[in-house]
Order: C-alpha cells, then sequence, then structure tokens
C-alpha cells in the first residue's frame, strides 16, 4: 500500500539537521503500523513525508503504487486518500463542528450539501460527538477535539489514516478516549501509521512497531518482540525510559 | 483601615470632578474665546443659514406652452388644473398646489407662470456627502481585493509576484497620496482619455473613478501588509490541515486562511477605512465635489466660512465615528460568537 524507498531528508535552515537517513518501509493494507523513538528522532519528518506535507530530499515513495514524489502526480488527489491526525489538532477555529467535517467533502470531494452533511453525522456520532455537532472547536474539551479531527480525516473516505501523537497534548483522563476511537478503527481494517509514545495502544493493536532514533529506522518488529526481547542496545535504552 | 480607605476612595472621586470640570471649563473657554475673537473683526455667525445647504425649497413654476386665454381653473383635491385657450386648440397644465397665479378670463403669453410650488431640493453639502461615502466605499472594497491580491503576491515565493507587490507598496507608501492624485489624474488620465478620444470611442472617463483608483489603490498597498501580517499569524497547522485533507492553495486560503486572518485584521482595516474617509477630501483637487469642495464652493457664495468649515468638519466626524462605533459592535459580536 505504501512503499517507501530509501528517503533522505535534510533541513538546513535555522542549522543543518538530518531528519531522516535513507530509511524504507513497506506498509501492507489493513496493517497498523506503530512508530516510537525519541524526541527529535525524524518521526514528525518522516508520517509527514508521506502526505507530502515533508518532501524528501532523495528516495521515493508510492502509495498504491503512485509516486507522490513525481511532479506530475496529483498531489492532492493522493491527499484525499491519506488522511492525517495532528498533534495540535487543528481544527479550523471559525467553523462549527460540522462545518470542519463537511468543508472538505463539499469543496474537495464536491459532495452534495446533505451526502456531505449526513456522511459527517455518521462519523461524529462514531467518534461520539453527534450533540456537539453545531458548536465550535474552542468550546470542545482537547479530547472531543481530537476526535472531530478524526472524524474530519475520514471524512474524505482515505485509504490510510497518519496520526503524529494524536495524544501528546491531551490531559491524561483524555487519553483513553481518543485511543478507542482509534481502536474501532484499527480493528474495522484501517491502515494505519501511528506515531506515539502509547506503548499499551501499540502492545493491543500493532502489528508492527519501529523504532527510529537520529533519522534512521534501528529496530521493527512485532509488539512482542519489541517488549520482550529487543535486540538493540538503543531500543532497549528507550523502552525502559519511557515504560 | 475601612475608613482610610473609604477616605482615599471619596478623595479620589472628589480629584475626578474636578478634573472633569476643568475638562469643561476649558472646552468652553475655547469655543468662548473663538466667538470673542470672532467678535472683534465684526464676524456675523449665521447658522440659520446652514440648513438651506442640506435642503431647499425651490419654487417651481408651471409656464405656458402657447399664447391664449385661461379658459378654466379647476380645483381637484391637492391638484390644480388650469386650462389654456389658444388659436390652435386648448392645452391644460396641471400643478401639485392649491395656489394658480392666474383667473379665468386672462390674457396669456408663451412663458407666463400659470401656477407655482414649492419643492425640496437636496443641497450641495448632502450631495458633497453622498459622493464622499459613495468614493469612500468603492475605494475600500477595491483596495481590499488590491490588497488582498498584493497580501498573497507579497508572501509568493514566486519571484516576479513577491518583487511586483514589493514594488507596489513601497511606491504607494512612500509617495504622497496628493502627488499619486495627480498622477492618475493629469498623467494616467490624460493618457486613457486622449487614447479613448484617438480610438474614437465616444466616451470618456470621468475624474470620479482616477480619483476611485487613486484611493483604492493606496489603500491596497496599506490594506497588502495587513493581510500579509494577519495571513502569516494564522497558525501553520491551519494550512496543514487544510492541504492534507486535499484542499489546493486557492482553496485554503479561501476557507480557511483568509476568514481568520481577515477577522483579524478587522480592526485595523476600520482605521484604514477611516483614513480613507478623510483622505478623500483631497479628490476636491481634480474636480470631484467631495464633502470638502461643496463646502469650499458653498463658502464662496454664502460668505458663512466659519459656521461652514466647522460642519464640514463635524459631517467627517459623525462618519468616522459611526463607523468605529459599527466596527466596535462587530468586534464585540464576533467575541462573543
Ligand atoms: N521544518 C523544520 N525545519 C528545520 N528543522 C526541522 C524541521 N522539522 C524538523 N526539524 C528537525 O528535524 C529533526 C527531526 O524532527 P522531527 O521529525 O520533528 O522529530 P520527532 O517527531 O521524532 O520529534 C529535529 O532535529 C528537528 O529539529
Ligand atoms: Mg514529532
Amino acid at each position: 500500500m505504501i512503499d517507501i524507498r530509501n528517503i533522505s531528508k535534510t533541513f538546513i535552515v535555522p542549522h543543518e539537521v538530518r531528519a531522516l537517513v535513507n530509511v524504507s518501509n513497506t506498509v501492507e493494507a489493513g496493517e497498523v503500523v506503530v512508530v516510537i523513538g525519541p524526541s527529535g528522532s525524524g518521526k514528525s519528518t518522516f508520517i509527514r513525508c508521506l502526505n507530502h506535507l515533508e518532501v524528501p530530499d532523495e528516495g521515493h515513495i508510492y502509495i498504491e503504487g503512485v509516486d507522490i514524489l513525481d511532479p506530475k502526480t496529483d498531489i492532492n488527489m493522493i491527499r484525499t486518500e491519506v488522511g492525517m491526525v495532528f498533534q495540535s489538532f487543528n481544527l479550523f477555529p471559525h467553523k462549527s463542528v460540522l462545518e470542519n467535517v463537511t468543508l472538505a467533502q463539499r469543496v474537495v470531494r464536491k459532495r452534495a450539501k446533505d451526502a456531505a452533511h449526513d456522511r459527517a453525522m455518521v462519523l461524529l456520532e462514531k467518534v461520539g460527538i453527534q450533540d456537539k455537532a453545531n458548536v465550535y472547536p474552542d468550546q470542545l474539551s482537547g479530547g472531543q477535539q481530537q476526535r472531530v479531527a478524526i472524524a474530519r480525516a475520514l471524512a474524505m473516505d482515505p485509504k490510510v489514516m497518519l496520526f503524529d501523537e494524536p495524544t501528546s497534548a491531551l490531559d491524561p483522563e483524555m487519553i483513553g478516549e481518543v485511543l478507542d476511537v482509534m481502536k474501532t478503527m484499527a480493528k474495522e481494517g484501517m491502515t494505519m501509521v501511528v506515531v506515539t509514545h502509547e506503548m499499551g495502544f501499540a502492545r493491543e493493536v500493532a502489528d508492527r512497531v519501529i523504532f527510529m532514533d537520529h533519522g534512521a529506522i534501528v529496530e521493527e518488529g512485532t509488539p512482542e518482540h519489541f517488549f520482550k526481547n529487543p535486540n538493540h542496545d538503543r531500543t532497549r535504552l528507550f523502552l525502559s525510559q519511557i515504560l | 483601615m475601612n475608613s482610610a480607605l473609604s477616605l482615599r476612595k471619596s478623595r479620589q472621586k472628589r480629584s475626578y470632578f474636578i478634573w472633569a470640570t476643568v475638562f469643561f471649563l476649558f472646552l468652553g473657554a475655547c469655543i468662548v474665546g473663538l466667538y470673542y475673537a470672532a467678535a472683534q473683526i465684526d464676524y456675523v455667525w449665521r447658522w440659520y443659514r446652514i440648513p438651506r445647504y442640506f435642503y431647499y425649497q425651490e419654487e417651481v413654476e408651471i409656464k405656458s406652452g402657447i399664447d391664449g386665454e385661461v379658459a378654466a381653473v379647476s380645483f381637484d383635491g391637492e391638484n390644480v388644473a388650469v386650462t389654456v385657450a389658444g388659436d390652435g386648440g386648448d392645452e391644460t397644465y396641471t400643478a401639485p398646489t392649491r395656489n394658480a397665479v392666474v383667473s379665468e378670463g386672462d390674457m396669456i403669453f408663451v412663458g407666463d407662470t400659470l401656477a407655482s410650488y414649492p419643492q425640496w431640493r437636496v443641497g450641495i453639502l448632502l450631495l458633497g456627502l453622498w459622493i464622499t461615502i459613495k468614493v469612500s466605499i468603492i475605494a475600500i472594497f477595491f483596495g481590499i481585493l488590491i490588497g488582498i491580491f498584493a497580501g498573497l503576491a507579497r508572501i509568493s515565493h514566486n519571484p516576479a509576484l513577491k518583487w511586483s507587490a514589493v514594488t507596489y507598496i513601497e511606491l504607494i507608501r512612500g509617495s504622497p497620496l496628493l502627488v499619486q492624485i495627480f498622477i492618475w489624474y493629469f498623467v494616467l488620465g490624460t493618457l486613457v482619455n486622449t487614447l479613448l478620444i484617438k480610438q474614437g470611442v465616444g466616451v470618456t472617463i470621468p475624474p470620479l473613478w482616477f480619483g476611485v483608483a487613486a484611493l483604492a489603490f493606496f489603500t491596497g498597498a496599506y490594506v497588502a501588509e495587513m493581510v500579509r501580517a494577519g495571513i502569516q499569524s494564522i497558525h501553520r497547522g491551519q494550512t496543514e490541515a487544510a492541504r492534507s485533507l486535499g484542499m489546493n492553495y486557492v482553496q485554503t486560503m479561501v476557507h480557511i486562511i483568509l476568514p481568520q486572518a481577515m477577522r483579524r485584521i478587522m480592526p485595523p482595516l476600520a482605521g484604514q477605512f477611516i483614513s480613507l474617509i478623510k483622505d478623500s477630501s483631497l479628490l476636491g483637487i481634480i474636480a470631484i465635489r467631495e464633502l470638502t469642495k461643496a463646502t469650499r464652493e458653498v463658502v464662496t457664495t454664502s460668505l458663512q466660512p466659519f459656521e461652514l468649515w466647522f460642519v464640514c468638519a463635524l459631517l467627517y466626524l459623525i462618519l468616522t465615528f459611526s463607523l468605529s462605533m459599527w466596527v466596535q459592535y462587530l468586534e464585540r459580536r464576533t467575541l462573543a460568537q
């Protein structure tokens, strides 16, 4: 489904950082991949490359066989297939919850008003926010905002969902409600790439865990492998710090 | 402790009233001083003459178109009908008045007045005020449009767009509006209108539109800087969220970034609009009869310059003040939301 071949990315401003160094990986359809690693290890850069929010300097990324780094590729088309959920929610503050979920359906997918509305209500019900459809984001808790953000991404009917530390900005008591929504999606067969520090989530739903450090994939494997006997010293050190 | 506090409070209150009184005394002294100085040069204030420049009554006269004799004067409600019998037949004139100045049997020649009635007309000051409002509204509308495009071009990565925007903004902000108005009218206006005539197009563009263009482009440069700052103040995550949903640059700008940026730049934008209303007073120099020019014309005929210039200033004040009130109301409403 996603084929990542030898991507590298170096930031030059404000100072030179090799954020990704020759990273390759393959994500199968229906797979749930959890990416872990210390802060600054390149997890965000990696996941943002998958929907072209960052552009690698080298390498190739194929999504369902389409080379998304080819200048001829319609990147907006690709992005409708690849949903993204951010650490800071990034809901549109000037739009109601419902409008947040219908807007892209209307202007990108060109759905009729009623169809977009119905789809939005189904998704809001799925994430448990249907009774807040007409309020504005700033009236919601962090957990509720993140669930709306998930519904907003799902409204495009993506084939893959990317999550960049979706619970890191949340108060502890709200983490569970967001993770529950994500677990449901995983069980329904959504292809997911999730950057997170929630090891419980990784253990429960991940098919594969990737450990990154200094812009490279250090180790990858099943959750059992990771939590019982990781190969690498750096992996062990990292896990011992966060578990 | 408690009494000391209340004592301090009452003292504060007293000094507040004292200084308020000082303010009103000062204001009164200014007005009295002005009247006194005017009296010294034998200026006669005639405020009662001012209203006629807003609204006045004009006597409309109904005149006969033929020679003849008044055959009948008949009243029908509030209207009068005068029938003149001439050699070539009868002719009937009606007027909305009970005041016919002729009676049956009178000899009438062409051009004689048969009846007259008063009619209200809009005075020159009110016309000038209207032009000022009209010019300002059109100019702010186009100014905002130009400002949005120039602001977007200013932050674009395309050198042609970016440098064009920078050049435009710097040229406009670096030269006096008066000079820009002259350039629009005497240079561009002459060019355009002469070319139009040469091409055999029967119409030329009136000065008003060159004035509007000067104001719109002037305002646009300032709005562009506000738009740029407004857009840059919106968190990058908003663009990323919109783009990650598949929205293109234009959709992201139109639906996500600009609405938030415009809301944020409302206060400086209103300030710009207020400046624009005041700056429109310069348009008089290219023969646009806005409020200031209208006042100047009335002054030369009425010889009441003191009253008229105060009235003129007051009218501008009313415009700008009500605008800032309205904007405050809008701001409070969006905040409440
Ligand atoms: N837009 C950027 N400009 C400059 N440096 C960046 C940018 N984004 C990330 N970096 C740098 O790249 C490295 C990897 O960052 P990131 O991918 O955000 O790591 P992680 O998400 O694992 O914490 C860090 O050193 C970070 O400072
Ligand atoms: Mg990160």
